[in-house]
């Protein structure tokens, strides 16, 4: 599903439409910049990669 | 005693290289022939683009650490591959251009018992009119001088709009066949958060335009997660994001024609479409780099070792069957050229046997399908697959087997980070595993186990730390075998 937007000066342009994307709720987004629980994701991020590389061909 | 020539050196060529001079016992030699005099750690070319980091925090000069190691240099292009030798000796042989100032157009005929091509992307702007820095109307950040050419267009675009003036903004790729999708939404990522700094957001429009039929597609088809004990896919997470930031995307595009300020397209149904932009940072399709090949009378044999796309054919299956078709192993695993067991194509220098997302034809027959990513994490592993191959068949014999690496059994992560600072930054980091999907293995494709997405300051830390640590590597400084590529 496309909506067409544009500004006069233009042929118009399909733009995606993502209204029905969901957005982040307030606590959602306190939590990605929250340091102790991202001190926690990012030990969890690298140690995937570490599982990737032990397990894959690399 | 075995002479080693390695072509280029990015991250597939240099790790190959640094690998070799370490297993390898004194008295055979590795000479790695690249055009440029400096490595350059291309993911952060991003931040180099909006002015976060300068050139010289991603890029340092080769020949001293190739010193070190005991590897020698040619600031070369290689153009011709003579792989059963020629007229003089049956040794095979490379020829190369030297670029240095000091050498500028010398030739030269380099012997070698192993080589690997890794001679990464020809950048082939010319592909569509109007396109690229050099002589068109788009900036790129693809290089670091490039992304310092972005970065100064990004300032004057933001100026502009400190002034009161509106802007359009344009972030994408510039064809319809274009790979790197994840460099151009970081790219996108960058700007939106520079022109929130600024404390422009409001006047300015952010446009993604891309060939990807789906948002979050990324060249491999999309990835579905698992989020909190639900499937999920990558297009609603990507969507939500942009949704989120107030980037308008633009998908199924196949850029015809750039023209000051008006970018012209056509989508996927067909329709032509043209946008005007104050700011436009348009990625170019890839190409393999132009290299002959040539048999020992001097006859031309490239396309016995080239896809027509310039890339080197492989160990992969290139019966052409329908996309629907395809497997997981038709991918390469050793990364042997057909029909050598002397020579390995690594990096983006690899023809890919088909595409991982879905190629589309618009109904005039236009051509839109992303080509598969494979580059950064999976370069380096393929480099250091070619090497460990090479040592072994010097210790044990010819037929010693190949090590094998497939992106079908391979993981890789995109991080899309922006800003500066540890407290400021923010990032969409998303891991996958396998790359290359694998329908026999998994049902959605992937693991769900390792292929993720998340939001939030935590994948900025572990770009910036892969940022130092892949520097730390390259240099090969202290421990750097015991980085993973």
């Amino acid at each position: 599903m496309t909506d067409m937007t544009s500004t006069p000066a233009e042929t118009p342009v399909p733009v995606a439409d993502l209204s029905r994307a969901p957005l982040p709720t307030a606590a959602t987004l306190r939590k990605r910049k929250s340091v102790p629980i991202q001190l926690t994701r990012f030990a969890v991020f690298n140690t995937r990669i570490m599982r990737m590389v032990l397990k894959g061909d690399h | 005693m075995a002479d080693i020539v390695i072509l280029g050196a990015g991250v597939s060529g240099h790790t190959a290289a640094l690998h070799l001079s370490r297993l390898l016992p004194k008295g055979h030699t590795v000479t790695v022939v690249s055009p440029n005099s400096q490595w350059n750690w291309i993911p952060s070319n991003i931040w180099v683009g909006v002015g976060k980091m300068s050139k010289k925090d991603v890029v340092f000069p080769l020949a001293p650490v190739y010193a070190k190691k005991g590897v020698q240099f040619r600031q070369a292009k290689a153009v011709g591959i003579h792989p059963r030798g020629d007229a003089e000796s049956q040794r095979p042989a490379v020829d190369i251009v030297h670029t240095s100032p000091a050498r500028d157009g010398e030739t030269e005929r380099i012997r070698y018992d192993y080589l690997v091509n890794a001679t990464g992307p020809q950048l082939k702007f010319q592909m569509t009119e109007g396109l690229g820095p050099h002589g068109g109307h788009t900036v790129s950040v693809c290089t670091a001088d490039h992304a310092i050419e972005a970065a100064a267009a990004l300032e004057a675009s933001i100026a502009k709009l400190k002034s009161g003036q509106r802007q359009t903004l344009v972030v994408g790729m510039g064809h319809g066949t274009c790979t790197c999708e994840g460099a151009a939404f970081e790219y996108v990522f960058n700007v939106d958060h520079e022109l929130r700094e600024a404390g422009v957001r409001d006047l300015a429009r952010v446009v993604y335009l891309t060939n990807e039929a789906e948002l979050g597609d990324f060249g491999v088809g999309g990835m579905t997660f698992d989020d909190m004990g639900f499937e999920t896919s990558s297009e609603l997470w990507t969507g939500s994001l942009f949704r989120e930031r107030g980037v308008e995307a633009v998908l199924g595009v196949h850029v015809t024609k750039v023209e000051p300020g008006v970018v012209h397209f056509e989508t996927l149904d067909g329709q032509m479409h043209s946008l005007a932009f104050d700011f436009a940072m348009l990625l170019p399709p890839f190409g393999g780099v132009p290299l002959a090949a040539y048999d020992r009378d001097g006859s031309d044999i490239t396309s016995e070792l080239f896809a027509p796309s310039g890339f080197m054919k492989v160990d992969a299956d290139y019966s052409g069957k329908p996309y629907e078709q395809w497997k997981a192993s038709d991918w390469p695993k050793t990364y042997l050229a057909q029909g050598y067991d002397n020579i390995w194509a690594v990096g983006i220098a690899f023809a890919p046997p088909h595409q991982i997302s879905k190629p589309r034809k618009t109904p005039t027959g236009t051509m839109i399908a992303p080509s598969p990513p494979r580059t950064g994490m999976p370069s380096g592993v393929m480099g250091k697959t070619a090497a460990l191959s090479i040592v072994d068949r010097i210790k044990h014999g010819p037929g010693a087997k190949a090590h094998e690496a497939s992106m079908a059994n391979m993981g890789a992560a995109c991080i899309a980070s922006a800003g500066a600072g540890l407290r400021t930054g923010s990032a969409a980091a998303m891991t996958m595993m396998p790359i290359v999907p694998d329908y026999d293995r998994y049902a959605t494709g992937r693991d769900l186990k390792d292929t993720r997405g998340e939001l939030g300051l935590s994948g900025h830390w572990v770009k910036l730390m892969l940022h130092y640590l892949f520097i730390h590597k390259a240099k090969g400084r202290l421990g750097w075998q015991f980085i993973p590529e």
